[in-house]
Formats: C-alpha cells, sequence, structure tokens
C-alpha cells in the first residue's frame, strides 16, 4: 500500500540506473523462476483446494478443537475444530481471488485516471490533485474507513482495496504516460497529425503494458497483505470465511493455547507475497533492465 | 524556488480539503448511530434518537459538512463526539508514541537499510549481494502483524528480555518508554529497512559507474576512500527520498503495530475513533495524517534539491 | 398506580438489577472457594491489570457497561452496598429505615466522609447526585416515576419520597452496573443534563490520578479514606486500600495480556482466554478466578418475516443443539446447562426441560415443513468485534445446515448495529449475553417491546399478576407458568449460562471470593 513505489516517477531522471547484473545475464532470471514457482504452486493450491482438502473448510467440529498437527489433521484444528489444512488451501482461494480482483480492477482504473492525466493537461491536475489526496493516507487506514461504514463482505472488501490501489497505480501511470509521449515515435505520430486519442491508443498505451505488468503484480502483493491485515483489525471478510486474514486473525486469540493456527497462515502470505515481488520484480529487470533492483515493491 | 514552494502548498491545501471532503462523505453517508455507541446495548431506540439529536447527527450531511468546514476555517478542529475533549488536545495526548515509533522504526530502517544495501552494492555480483536481496525481499513480504506476535512471544515470553505491550511516557520514564518502543520500532522498520537497502543498494551501483568514481580510481585512491568519500554520500541522495516517504508509510504501519503493542498512539486512536464513528476525531486525524504525510514530501522534495543541485523545479 | 405506569415500562426498562445474584458467590476456579486472606496484608506496591477495551467514561452513572464499573468501583461509592447475601446494607449510609407505608426511605448519612477534593460529603450530595442517577438511569427513571421528591432534611439525613412503595430501592441503591453512586453536587452541576461528568470525585478507598488515552487509568490510594469498621462482607463493609496504586492497562490483544501477565508485566488479566485454563491450572504461580457470569441466549426477531411465524421459531429451539454451542465456553467449569430463564435460586424451574437442548434434526425438519418454510435465509445480526457471538453464529450456522435452513451474517460495526437493529424488518436473529436477573421481571426478553418483541395476552395478563403478587408460593406459580408460555412461543432460545476467566498471579493476594474483580483489600506479597 505504501507510496514508495510512487516517490520517483517511474523512469524519471531521478531513478537509479544501475547496470544489468552479470549474474542476470549468466543464470537467466533465478527470481523469475522462485517468483513463478511460489505464485504457481499457490495457484495450484487454490485450483485443486477441492482435491486436496481434506474436509469441508467450514466443516465445525466441536469435539475435535485445538487438535494440535497429526494425522487426520495434518496441519491441525482452530477452535471450532475446523480443518486448518483444508482452511488454508481454501483460503489461497480467496486470496488469489481478492488479489486478482483487486489488481485487476486498480490497473484498470489507474490506467484510465493515468491516461487521462497523461493526455489532457486541465484534467490531468485535477485528477492527480484528487489522486494525491486520496493517497495522502495510508491504505490501511482508508481501507478501515471504508469497510468499517460498508460492512465487512468480500465485495466491500475487494471494493475497498481497489479504491486504495488504484490511485497507486494511477500515479505510476501517469509518469510513465508522460514520459511515453516524449519519445520520438510519439512526437513523430503527432507531428504526422495523428490524433491524440489515436497516439495513446496505438502508442502510448501499447509500451505501457509492461509497467503496468510490474504494477499488477505488486498491487495483488499488496492486496493479499491488506486482506489480512484488514481481517486482523477486524475489519476484512466475515468472519468464519477461511482466508488466511481470518484464520490468522481468528487463530491470534489462541497463540498461546495453539501456536500452530496462526504460524501457517501466516508462512502462507509470507510466502504469497514473496512470490509475487520476486515475480514483479524480475520482470521489471526482465522488461526494463536499467531498473535492476531499484526496490520499487509495494508493501503494506 | 519561491514559486515552487508557493504551488507546493497551494496544492498541498487543495489535497487537503479533498481528502477532509472524502472522508467526511464516506463516513457521514452510511447510517450508523452515535448515540448508540455512547450510550451502550441496553440504550433504548427513543433514547438513541433523542442524544443523536442532541449531538446535531440528526442534521443533513452537508450542513454538518458545512459547519464542520467554517470551524476549520477559524482553526478549530472541533469536540470528540465521545468525549467532549477538544480534538486538539486529544490528537497532542497521542502524539508522542507515534512520533517516537516513527523515529524509532526509521532509525531501525536506515541503520539496517543502508549499510545491507551498500555492503551489496560494494560486493556486488556476489552471494553477499544475492543474500541482501534476499533478506530485503523477505523483510518487504512479512506481515508486520505477524512478525510483531511473533516477537512478543519470542522476547517478551520466551526470552523474556523486554516489555510485551504498553507504553510509559518519556516524560515518567524515558528509559522505560523506549523498552516498550523497540519491538514496536523493529516491527514497523524492518519492512521498511528492506526498502532502504533495496534503494541503497541500486544509487551505489549507479554511482560506481560514473565517470567520477572511475577517475577516482584511476588515481590509484584506495577504494575505501573512493567508496566513503565519493560513492556512497553520493549514492545516499536519492535515498534520502525512500526515507521520507517510508515516514509517511509509517502511520499507515503504525495502525496496525499500536494495535498489537497496546501504544497509545495517533494509529490507535484512528481505529478507536472509526469504529466508534466519533466524526470530528477522523477528520482531525485523517486533516493531521494528510498534512504530515504532504510536509514530508515536501521536505523531501526540498532536501533533494539542496542536495542535488543538478535538479531545478520550474 | 404502581400497575398502571409500572409494570410495562418497568418489564421495558430495568436492565441489570442485581447481577449473579443466584451464583453464590463466584470463587477461584481452582479447587474450593479460597478463603479471603491467604496471608497477611502487605501495605505498598502497584497492581496493574490488564483490561481488553478501554471504557469511554469513568462516569458510573452513566451506562451499564461493565468496564466502567470494573474500573470506578474503586473511585466511587453508594449509600448501599451488597453483603455476601447480596442483600443491600448501608454503605455510605450509616442507616436506612422505611416508613410504615413504604412510602419515605430514609437514608442517615455517615459523618465525616470525604470526597477526594477534602469536600465532607452532605446530603446536597447525595441528593444531587440521586437525582441525576433518577433522570439519566432507565431503573432510575423508572423509579422517578413514582417519586415525589428527594430531599435533604438535614445536613446527613435524605428522605426519598415516593408515591407507590418501591421495594427495590435499597437494591437499586446498592446497584454497580449504571450506579447510583455519589458525586460531589458541585461535580453534578457541572455536566450538561445528559453529558458524562468530566471530574472523577468520589469517597472511594482510591482517588483517580490520570488517565492516558489509549493506554491506562491510573489511582492511588486515598489516604483520608475512612472506611467501614464492620469486616468485609461480600461487597460490603470495611474495604482497605492496601496497593499505593491500581492501574488498568488497555491491552486490545488476548495473547499480550496473557504474554505480559507471564512477563511479569500485568498482575491481573480480565477476561482471559478459557481456553488457556490448563495453563495456568497447576502452575503455582498464576491463580485462575471465575469472572463475570450471564446466560447466553438466541434471540429470535418476532417481528421478521421470518420468525414472525410461530412453528418457524418453534422449528428453530428443536434444531438447537445447546451441547455443541456450549464448547466455545471451552471447559464445563466456565459454563452450565440449564433450561431455566432464572438463574438458581427461588426462580430457578425445569419447566424448560423438554424445550431446552434439544438437538432434534428430524422434528425440526418437519415443523419447518408445517410452518410453510420457503428456504430463505435467515440473517443474524452481529457486531463484527464480538468473536465471541460471531463463533457461536458459526456453530449454529452447521446445526441449521442440517435442517437445510441457511444464514446469512449480518455483521456490522458498534452504531451499524444498533442501527439494524431498531428496524424490525431488517434481521431475523441476535445472541446476547445477559447478565444474571434478580426477578423474572428485569429480564430483558420477556417485554412485549422489548428486543424479540414477544407478544402473547395470556403472558402480560400474568406479568402483571406477578407484579401483584404477595404471597412467595403464589409467585413461583405464576412464574412456572410464565416460563411455560417463554418456551412455547420461543421468546429466547436459551444456550447456557457462562462465566468469564481471569488470571492473577499468585503474589497478588486477597483476591478470593468476589465475582466482579475488584482490588481494594488484596495486596501484592513481596516477592
Amino acid at each position: 500500500m505504501s507510496p514508495a513505489s510512487n516517490a520517483i516517477p517511474f523512469g524519471s531522471a531521478a531513478m537509479p540506473r544501475p547496470r544489468r547484473t552479470l549474474w542476470h545475464h549468466l543464470s537467466g532470471h533465478p527470481g523469475l523462476l522462485v517468483g513463478s514457482a511460489l505464485v504457481g504452486f499457490v495457484v495450484l493450491l487454490g485450483v485443486l483446494a477441492p482435491v486436496l482438502a481434506t474436509h469441508p473448510p467450514q466443516q465445525v467440529g466441536m469435539q475435535s478443537r485445538f487438535l494440535p498437527p497429526q494425522p487426520g489433521h495434518w496441519l491441525g484444528t482452530d477452535h471450532l475444530g475446523r480443518d486448518i489444512w483444508s482452511r488454508i488451501v481454501y483460503g489461497g482461494q480467496l486470496s488469489l481471488f481478492v488479489g486478482v480482483f483487486v489488481a485487476t480492477a486498480g490497473c484498470a482504473a489507474g490506467t484510465a485516471l493515468g491516461l487521462i492525466g497523461g493526455y489532457s493537461k486541465r484534467y490531468g491536475e485535477i485528477t492527480m490533485r484528487i489522486i494525491d489526496g486520496l493517497m495522502a493516507f495510508p491504505g490501511v487506514v482508508l481501507g478501515l474507513a471504508l469497510i468499517a461504514v460498508l460492512g465487512a463482505r468480500l465485495s466491500n472488501v475487494v471494493f475497498a482495496l481497489s479504491v486504495v490501489y488504484a490511485p497507486r497505480i494511477a500515479r505510476v501511470m501517469h509518469a510513465v504516460v508522460l514520459e511515453l509521449k516524449e519519445r520520438e515515435y510519439t512526437t513523430a505520430a503527432t507531428a504526422l497529425g495523428a490524433t491524440g486519442t489515436r497516439v495513446l491508443a496505438r502508442h502510448v498505451l501499447p509500451n505501457a503494458v509492461g509497467p503496468l505488468t510490474v504494477e499488477f503484480s505488486f498491487s495483488f502483493a499488496a492486496a493479499v497483505v491488506s486482506e489480512a491485515s484488514l481481517s486482523f483489525l477486524g475489519v476484512g471478510l466475515p468472519p468464519g470465511t477461511p482466508s488466511w486474514g481470518v484464520v490468522l486473525s481468528e487463530g491470534r486469540n489462541y497463540m498461546l493455547r495453539a501456536p500452530w493456527i496462526t504460524l501457517l497462515p501466516g508462512l502462507a502470505i509470507f510466502l504469497t507475497v514473496m512470490g509475487l515481488n520476486l515475480l514483479g520484480d524480475s520482470m521489471r529487470d526482465f522488461l526494463d533492465p536499467r531498473l535492476s533492483g531499484a526496490g520499487q515493491m509495494r508493501r503494506e | 524556488m519561491r514559486q515552487f514552494l508557493f504551488r507546493r502548498i497551494a496544492g498541498m491545501l487543495v489535497t487537503m480539503l479533498v481528502v477532509a471532503s472524502v472522508v467526511f462523505l464516506l463516513i457521514n453517508v452510511v447510517p450508523g448511530s452515535l448515540g448508540a455507541v455512547i450510550l451502550g446495548p441496553e440504550a433504548t431506540d427513543e433514547e438513541i434518537a433523542r442524544l443523536d439529536h442532541q449531538l446535531g447527527l440528526d442534521r443533513p450531511v452537508l450542513v454538518r459538512f458545512g459547519a464542520w468546514v467554517a470551524q476549520l476555517a477559524r482553526g478549530d478542529l472541533g469536540s470528540s463526539l465521545l468525549h467532549g475533549t477538544p480534538v486538539a488536545r486529544e490528537l497532542a495526548n497521542r502524539l508522542e508514541p507515534t512520533i517516537l515509533l516513527a523515529l524509532l522504526a526509521t532509525t531501525v530502517a536506515v541503520g539496517v537499510g543502508v549499510p545491507l544495501g551498500t555492503i551489496a552494492a560494494v560486493r556486488h555480483r556476489t552471494a553477499v549481494d544475492v543474500a541482501s536481496l534476499g533478506v530485503s525481499l523477505i523483510g518487504i513480504s512479512i506481515p508486520n502483524f505477524w512478525l510483531g506476535l511473533n516477537l512478543i512471544l519470542l522476547f517478551g515470553l520466551y526470552l523474556k528480555l523486554l516489555p510485551t505491550a504498553g507504553y510509559t511516557n518519556v516524560a515518567v520514564d524515558a528509559g522505560q518508554a523506549l523498552r516498550y518502543l523497540i519491538l514496536p520500532a523493529i516491527t514497523l522498520g524492518l519492512s521498511n529497512a528492506a526498502l532502504i537497502a533495496r534503494m541503497s543498494r541500486a544509487n551505489l551501483l549507479e554511482v560506481l559507474r560514473q565517470d567520477y568514481v572511475r577517475t577516482a580510481r584511476s588515481k590509484g585512491l584506495a577504494e575505501r576512500s573512493v567508496l566513503l568519500r565519493h560513492a556512497v554520500r553520493n549514492a545516499l541522495v536519492p535515498t534520502v527520498s525512500v526515507i521520507g516517504v517510508s515516514i509517511a508509510l509509517m502511520l499507515g504501519g503504525a495502525v496496525v503495530v499500536e494495535s498489537v503493542f497496546a501504544l497509545p498512539g495517533v494509529g490507535r486512536l484512528m481505529i478507536e475513533s472509526v469504529q466508534r464513528r466519533d466524526f470530528p476525531m477522523i477528520q482531525g486525524l485523517v486533516l493531521m495524517i494528510a498534512a504530515v504525510v504532504a510536509v514530508v514530501n515536501l521536505a523531501v522534495d526540498l532536501l533533494y534539491t539542496l542536495l542535488n543541485p543538478a535538479i531545478r523545479y520550474a | 398506580m404502581l400497575r398502571s405506569i409500572g409494570t410495562s415500562r418497568l418489564r421495558r426498562v430495568l436492565p441489570v438489577l442485581i447481577v449473579a445474584l443466584m451464583l453464590g458467590s463466584a470463587s477461584a476456579v481452582n479447587g474450593a472457594p479460597a478463603a479471603p486472606a491467604t496471608g497477611t496484608p502487605v501495605r505498598g506496591g502497584s497492581a496493574k491489570i490488564a483490561m481488553k477495551t478501554e471504557p469511554d467514561t469513568l462516569d458510573i452513572m452513566w451506562s451499564t457497561s461493565d468496564i466502567i464499573y470494573w474500573i470506578a468501583v474503586h473511585i466511587f461509592e453508594g449509600l448501599m452496598s451488597y453483603d455476601a447475601e447480596w442483600k443491600p446494607v448501608p454503605h455510605l449510609a450509616s442507616a436506612h429505615n422505611v416508613s410504615g407505608d413504604g412510602l419515605t426511605h430514609t437514608f442517615t448519612l455517615r459523618r465525616g466522609v470525604r470526597f477526594h477534593n477534602g469536600k465532607e460529603m452532605t446530603s446536597e450530595d447525595v441528593v444531587a447526585s440521586l437525582k441525576r442517577w433518577s433522570a439519566i438511569s432507565p431503573i432510575g427513571r423508572d423509579i422517578n416515576e413514582r417519586t415525589n421528591d428527594i430531599v435533604a432534611r438535614d445536613r446527613y439525613t435524605v428522605d426519598w419520597r415516593l408515591k407507590a412503595p418501591v421495594s427495590i430501592l435499597p437494591y437499586a441503591l446498592a446497584l454497580w452496573s449504571q450506579a447510583p453512586m455519589i458525586y460531589p453536587s458541585e461535580v453534578v452541576a457541572a455536566a450538561a443534563p445528559r453529558r458524562q461528568i468530566t471530574e472523577f470525585i468520589g469517597t472511594g478507598p482510591y482517588r483517580f490520578a490520570e488517565w492516558r488515552r489509549g493506554q491506562q487509568v491510573r489511582m492511588t490510594r486515598y489516604n483520608e479514606y475512612q472506611p467501614l469498621s464492620s469486616a468485609p462482607n461480600g461487597r460490603a463493609g470495611r474495604r482497605d486500600a492496601h496497593l499505593d496504586e491500581v492501574i488498568f492497562v488497555f491491552v486490545p490483544e488476548p495473547s499480550v495480556r496473557q504474554v505480559g501477565l507471564e512477563a511479569g508485566d500485568f498482575h491481573f488479566v480480565m477476561e482471559a482466554d478459557r481456553e488457556s485454563y490448563p495453563r495456568y491450572r497447576f502452575n503455582l504461580k498464576y491463580k485462575s478466578y471465575l469472572g463475570k457470569a450471564g446466560t447466553t441466549w438466541l434471540v429470535p426477531n418476532h417481528g421478521s418475516p421470518l420468525f414472525n411465524r410461530p412453528r418457524l421459531r418453534t422449528a428453530f429451539q428443536t434444531s438447537v443443539c445447546a451441547d455443541a454451542i456450549l464448547a466455545i465456553y471451552a471447559n464445563p467449569r466456565f459454563y452450565r446447562k440449564d433450561p431455566s430463564v432464572m438463574g438458581p435460586g427461588k426462580w430457578n424451574t425445569d419447566v424448560g426441560r423438554e424445550f431446552y437442548n434439544q438437538c432434534n434434526t428430524d422434528r425440526a425438519r418437519q415443523q419447518l415443513r408445517e410452518g410453510g418454510y420457503d428456504g430463505r435465509p435467515m440473517r443474524m445480526l452481529l457486531a463484527s468485534t464480538d468473536q465471541p457471538k460471531i463463533d457461536i453464529a458459526t456453530v449454529l450456522q452447521q446445526q441449521l445446515g442440517r435442517v437445510n435452513m441457511p444464514m446469512e451474517h449480518l455483521l456490522r460495526d458498534a452504531s451499524g448495529y444498533a442501527r439494524v437493529r431498531a428496524d424490525r424488518q431488517a434481521w431475523d436473529m441476535l445472541i446476547t449475553e445477559s447478565s444474571f436477573r434478580e426477578h423474572p421481571v428485569l429480564v430483558s426478553h420477556l417485554p412485549a417491546n422489548g428486543i424479540p418483541g414477544w407478544q402473547n395476552p395470556d403472558k402480560e395478563k400474568l406479568v402483571d399478576d406477578l407484579m401483584a403478587a404477595t404471597n412467595p408460593q403464589q409467585e413461583t406459580q405464576i412464574w412456572r407458568r410464565i416460563e411455560q408460555l417463554w418456551h412455547q412461543d420461543v421468546a429466547a432460545v436459551k444456550v447456557g449460562d457462562f462465566f468469564a476467566y481471569n488470571v492473577a498471579r499468585v503474589e497478588f493476594e486477597g483476591l478470593g471470593d468476589r465475582p466482579f474483580p475488584y482490588f481494594w483489600n488484596s495486596w501484592l506479597r513481596k516477592r
């Protein structure tokens, strides 16, 4: 959720441009490999959830509460006797859904706003002011306020997080559009009489796809963490929902009695977010080697 | 320069007005009753309605917004609906732990981040480099509430080195206040340390490639001197902006971290106020946070200009 | 007179009167009720109490919220106090007398009792405080309707003059929840009519020192405190402030509260996780106590499109398995299965036996069919911060799944919750954890305009009879008939009785025999 990635406009003069490292040349893109592997693993887990889960994720069993990891419940059970493994596997599905949806919605809205901003000076100024306004307060706070008001529901969480990330993506897209507009081919096209819309559609947008993919991946990662943070603060997904955030949030009351309940969803969030960050980072290297390792990740 | 400042400050004000309006409408449009919160669960519907009326909560949203803006124009943030005390005073009472937390966390972030990034850049393309990138990746990806809870278990319960939760004001016992802030500062600082490490590594790599470093090297200066006198100093310039941003970022992180460690700071006040819909308090908080973010951004820009004369703002 | 204004209002309004009465006294969980003193009192020290939630005010008259009085009873005192048998006995008063016609209650005040600001407490302060309480507390307002006036007869005598006898008056004056405690008259005058007081000045053994919002409330020993000479007896009798300071620290994270206890940062944890009982049970460094007691109810909304049909309410009642839900309270020490609407004691009956904990899926399905159930989801109203009730709803959801009644969570924050609750079409069920009541008319689910909206002319008639009844046998019989109707109409479905769980470090002594934790007459043993 951080504005960190937007402090320095994408590709601006302030951006450091280290050389592509030899290591990358030699071994291809290990980050890309590891990142894709982690994300792929989570996706697989989510997709195969119905097969992998040993119990229905919501199945309450009051006789089997707080079972430590053991055969039958190999990651243990929670305070209502629900199977942690099954909840984590199904939680992956939900986290992926939240992440993909928020990243998609954020990127769509962000791109539209960024294009408007980059295209029209007048509207751009207004849009950017509003975006600055929305970004002036921390994402958690904005999300918290939105959901406290709208009610804790999956659709509201997704909506609130999209509202949180769209401006951040818009900022980046704005900078990208501004830079692309100055490139020779764009100015050439304009000089040749192409309309602004045409220039945007033909020249700017296609070239923005690269940075957008990177943003997508970072927003995805941030959305996964944010969902968990909001659930932790009690304003995330409805209790009982098998999401990593909710499992962690409910389990934290029993950290002394049953530490396994919080350990595993925490790890799941951590690994997924790491995979996505790695993926985004390596993709950026791949698309624009000048920016290697520039530290532009988004985080909660 | 003056014009730049003027434009930035004007922009800041517009931004804050936008923030205030957005938040006001957001929180007021959706039904809910503060009267119910104040009077507790046993109150009757009629009592709740009476108190809501008394607090002026049954007036149209726009009327209330107008009244609030008028009040604000006089420099008055209003009073908490819940406690009846001036918002400005409540805010001031909560600032200490948050400011200290942000400063300490920044210290952790810079203290860990810059050396980590520097070593990585100096030992570029070695295992050290890869390891530092890995560490910073972990720092960025670990959810801070989870880290916080685990740190409490580790240091508070198993090692019994540090107090688990709570706070003592500096005026009462500065040493104790510090002890209370160590774990929260580590929790909040580590993720930013990761960002700063990545940033300073990249910057240093960039600088090391520059002509003047090559010149210095070719003059036969000791590598140590080249690094410290030329490279690191220059590489720190862009890092400053990340540090500035991370301070603003910490306000968001503070919401979660203060809740975990029971710190009586601004972040926790934010959660409480949102949950209880204490409108004037939320407005005041949002304005304050927006102002801090804006001022920090401005300061970073100015500092940047000072440190790097190559950049001039029109 | 009493019946015409009285009964319906009384039933509607009187919320928590005289709590935990029938429980007897709660006691240390491990082993027999502890003797009040396990050692010799030690003077000095500062006790840190970890609480989950910070109250909005310490104005003890303000609301029934228990977190207010857990702190505020150390600062303020009332005219009366409950003794160990839950009988009200004079506290700030030295005597309480009722006139032969029952219309005048005379309270003689103790002399030389000083507020924390040094001023002596006189009848002026008492009248001002009681009048404020009569205006803002629902019980107070109800009694006020039967009151002519509260007058200071002289500097140390107060008369409460009634229009009709109100036998519960001394009980009400001993309450802690939304309590009629005595403030200096100028503090009462300074507070706006419907706003909280801002200065916390009382007569109690501890004086308010500071409140750091979001952090802690600190109170220090009041050195000029005038304790009663009688031995401690329940909440009555002598109160000694052995500790120099009592500090209430607000720690929202449950596990962090307990880690703090184990690390020695706190001496007492209110509302610990019941699941951690085994962790402390046999550990000599800690001592476990039963905390707040109450009853868990599943309350169908009689006005909702789903549950305005009696047959569907009955079907719901039939489907509920109390056993499974009660397991949420972790350990049989923390809950009790009991079909009676009232707790143990005089009003306890077995009338509800056949309705309670039926857990009969087949019969419930059949009843749903007979009631013409159309498969619509049951809307369960929940406050988003109330994890225990959310857990109950989750277990219930599974039970309802067996009779093919889906459940929809209406999850709202505190203010949204009240707003939805006020709209009788918007929800079908909620869950309450109500405190124990002394008398059936005080049970909040009983009145027709109370929360379930239970309307039944026979019941109204019987309740009026109960109010008028004079002999105990008659009372019991009427109550049995009301309770029969209660279960037949499904006013609310009982899950069971429960206790909260408090844990202390073992060096915190003298906490023995008390259902609600308070910290006078207790001390920290030197280690």
